[in-house]
Order: C-alpha cells, then sequence, then structure tokens
C-alpha cells in the first residue's frame, strides 16, 4: 500500500467517525422527540415537561459525547499499537 | 436584494488584505512574535493578525448598514460580537487569561445578539421541528459563544487551519441561507466570507502572520452570531462537527479546561525532516491532529488537507441536515 492510498483509507475512516457521530445526533434528537412527547402526555404542566425534557436531552447528551469519547480513544490507540508494530 | 450585495465582502476582503501587513510589521517591531513550533527551525511569525479580520468585519458590517439599512440590528449584532471576542482575545494575547476564566468572559460576546433582540428563540432541528425556548434560548445563546469561540481557537494550530475550515464552514452557511432566502445569512456569511478569505492569504502555509486569540474568538463569534441570528444553529453545529470533537477531545483527555501551556505532553512531536508525528503518549491529549497523524508522519500542509476534507464532509453533511428539517421530517 503506498503512503498516498493509505493516507486515503485513513482519511475515509475518520470520515466514518464523523459520519456515526452525525447518526448518533439524529438518533438522538429522535428519541427526545419521542420522549418529548411522552412527557407532555404523561405532565400536565407545561413548564415542568419543558424542564423535564430538557435535562433529559442534557442526559442523553452526555451519554452519547461518552460513547463518542470512548469509540475515538479506543480507534486511536489502536491505531498507534499498530504503529508501533 | 441585488448584485451590490457582491459590495460587501469585497470591501471586507480589502479592509482585512491592506491592514493586515501594516499590524504584522507593528507585532514584529513590538515584538509580539510567535515561534511556528511545526517547522524545523520554528521561525518567528508575527501574533495577533486578527484585529485585522475584526476591522474587515466591521467596516463591511458599517457598509452592509448603509446599503441595508433595515437590517441594521443584525450587522450592529454581529460586529458588537466580534469586537468584544475580539477585545478578549487581544487581551488573552497579550495578558494571558486563565483558561477556566476565558469561556465565562467570552460570553459577553452573545450580549449584543440578546440585547438588541437579533434572535428568534425557537430552534430547527430535525425530527423535533422549531423547538419553543423563549427562556433558555439567551442562556443558550451565551454558551453557544463561549463554546463556538474555544472551538475555534483549539482548531488555529496548524498554518491555515483554521481560516481554511471555517472558509468551507461560511461558504456552507451561505449556500443554506441562498437556498433558504434568508437575506440576513447571505450578508453576515459575506461579511465573514470577505475578512477570513483575506486572512487566509496571510495565513496559509508558510504562514506570514498568526491570527492570534483576537482573531481565533472573533471568528468563532463571528460563526456563532450567524447561526444564531440566521436560525443556522444545527447546521453550524454538524458543519463544525470535526472542530467539535477536536475541542471535546482535548477537554476530557487532558481532565478539563487547561491552558496550552499547562500541559506537559504535546500532542505531536516535529521529526528533524520537517514532518509530524503523532505521540504514542497516552498522557497527551488527543486532538484531531493526532487522529489525523495515528497511521504516520505527515507534513505540515497535508494535515491541513486533511482537515479540509473532513470539514467538507461535515458540510455536506451539514447540507443533508437542512434538508432533513425542511423536508418532512419537522
Amino acid at each position: 500500500m503506498t503512503a498516498r492510498s493509505g493516507l486515503l483509507s485513513h482519511i475515509i475512516e475518520l470520515s466514518g467517525i464523523i459520519t456515526l457521530t452525525w447518526i448518533f445526533m439524529l438518533l438522538t434528537l429522535f428519541l427526545i422527540d419521542k420522549i418529548i412527547d411522552f412527557t407532555i402526555m404523561i405532565i400536565n404542566n407545561r413548564v415542568l415537561a419543558n424542564v423535564v425534557n430538557l435535562l433529559l436531552a442534557g442526559v442523553i447528551g452526555v451519554i452519547l459525547l461518552k460513547i463518542i469519547f470512548k469509540m475515538i480513544e479506543n480507534y486511536l490507540y489502536a491505531q498507534l499499537k499498530i504503529r508501533e508494530q | 436584494m441585488t448584485y451590490e450585495v457582491l459590495l460587501i465582502p469585497i470591501v471586507a476582503f480589502i479592509t482585512t488584505f491592506m491592514i493586515l501587513p501594516f499590524i504584522m510589521k507593528y507585532m514584529k517591531k513590538i515584538g509580539h512574535v510567535g515561534r511556528d513550533e511545526h517547522k524545523p527551525d520554528k521561525p518567528e511569525i508575527p501574533e495577533s493578525g486578527g484585529v485585522a479580520i475584526v476591522l474587515g468585519i466591521i467596516i463591511a458590517s458599517i457598509t452592509a448598514i448603509l446599503l441595508y439599512p433595515d437590517l441594521w440590528k443584525y450587522f450592529s449584532a454581529l460586529s458588537m460580537s466580534v469586537l468584544i471576542a475580539g477585545i478578549i482575545g487581544i487581551i488573552d494575547d497579550f495578558k494571558v487569561l486563565g483558561p477556566k476564566i476565558k469561556p465565562i468572559i467570552v460570553t459577553l460576546a452573545g450580549l449584543p445578539i440578546i440585547l438588541l433582540g437579533a434572535y428568534i428563540p425557537y430552534l430547527r432541528l430535525p425530527f423535533i421541528g422549531n423547538a419553543r425556548l423563549f427562556i433558555v434560548y439567551p442562556l443558550i445563546i451565551l454558551i453557544a459563544m463561549s463554546l463556538g469561540t474555544n472551538t475555534v481557537n483549539m482548531l488555529d494550530v496548524y498554518n491555515g487551519a483554521m481560516p481554511g475550515t471555517t472558509l468551507i464552514v461560511i461558504i456552507t452557511l451561505l449556500i443554506i441561507s441562498i437556498l433558504r432566502n434568508s437575506d440576513i445569512g447571505v450578508i453576515l456569511s459575506l461579511i465573514l466570507l470577505g475578512s477570513i478569505g483575506a486572512y487566509l492569504y496571510y495565513n496559509k502555509y508558510p504562514a506570514k502572520a498568526f491570527a492570534g486569540d483576537v482573531g481565533s474568538l472573533s471568528v468563532g463569534a463571528g460563526l456563532v452570531s450567524i447561526a444564531i441570528m440566521a436560525r443556522l444553529e444545527f447546521i453550524l453545529v454538524v458543519a463544525m462537527l470535526p472542530f467539535i470533537l477536536n475541542s471535546y477531545e482535548i477537554i476530557f483527555s487532558i481532565g478539563g479546561l487547561k491552558e496550552r501551556r499547562q500541559i506537559k505532553e504535546r500532542p505531536t512531536i516535529v521529526l528533524d525532516n520537517g514532518t509530524i508525528m503523532a505521540s504514542s503518549s497516552k498522557s497527551a491529549p488527543i486532538t484531531l491532529a493526532r487522529l489525523v497523524l495515528a497511521k504516520g508522519p505527515l507534513k505540515e500542509n497535508e494535515i491541513v488537507k486533511c482537515f479540509i476534507i473532513l470539514t467538507i464532509l461535515s458540510c455536506i453533511l451539514a447540507i443533508i441536515s437542512e434538508l432533513l428539517i425542511v423536508g418532512g421530517f419537522m
């Protein structure tokens, strides 16, 4: 494999990480949309429902970020390990 | 809107292009220079060239007010936000602000948008549609200003990386604004396009000028301002995904907000042949550059090319996101 084709395949892998993150974001929004419908249905107070929705969105966001961070960290160290060998 | 709108980016470009050489000369004279760490000979480059970006944006905003007086509050909000971020940046360039203080102070750049009421408190999101956030939205503006400015700041490490990638993001915002018939979005994007385009000429590899925090913070403030005023918040987040991942990975891998000088292990190492290699140390921060270099050393301009390719991809995803928002997924 030439250096150029190696770099190209690496960029494709990194593009995959970004695309995956984007898909995660869309899935999160889809999930939040469903949660909003559910909280509005069970909580009669609209302000309270909004607060609950925002908190849930925050929690889901943090979990998502943690998953992405772990994924990138594992990818980086796996690549560095291959390079060292 | 007619062809006269093209006068705005031209004014921004000429102002930044003409002023920057004088700023470079002045910074060199007073000894305000930074070492280009990614070159084997580590040359001294004038810092705080971003002052020219700020001036370019302000002069172009004044031109926009003269051409489109009805939209004055949007142009005023943009120029004031950029100016506030620029002032904070120049203070940081000369007298280093703490890593925890800077993200708090820079939220002030969001105040002109709030005080002038140049926003609509609805977030446009795929699937959810218009999320009504009357009370929370001003707070979101302040947080977004802090995150956006620092995200751009963290990317400004390699020659041409910051202006090159942000220019692609601005072109994306411009395309979406044209598709949406948003005059505000088009004009605001053109203001930044002209100014950053001129700065790229001086910062491209090998750099003749560094933006400094004055440049990176003001460009970040400009981008966030456009996103808020033209209702492109989610689009900007997607378009800036590589930068956001970069700043997020740095913060998490070093265990919080730290000044560059406080980080002992560098993420990359400059080799004798001028190429840059990723550090294999687990205590070094995880950066986008380190990810790009994970498979082997590259030249500085090759790293920036990778950044640009990744930004183009994220901007394509941003355009798809816009189609999801308007295409019946609301």
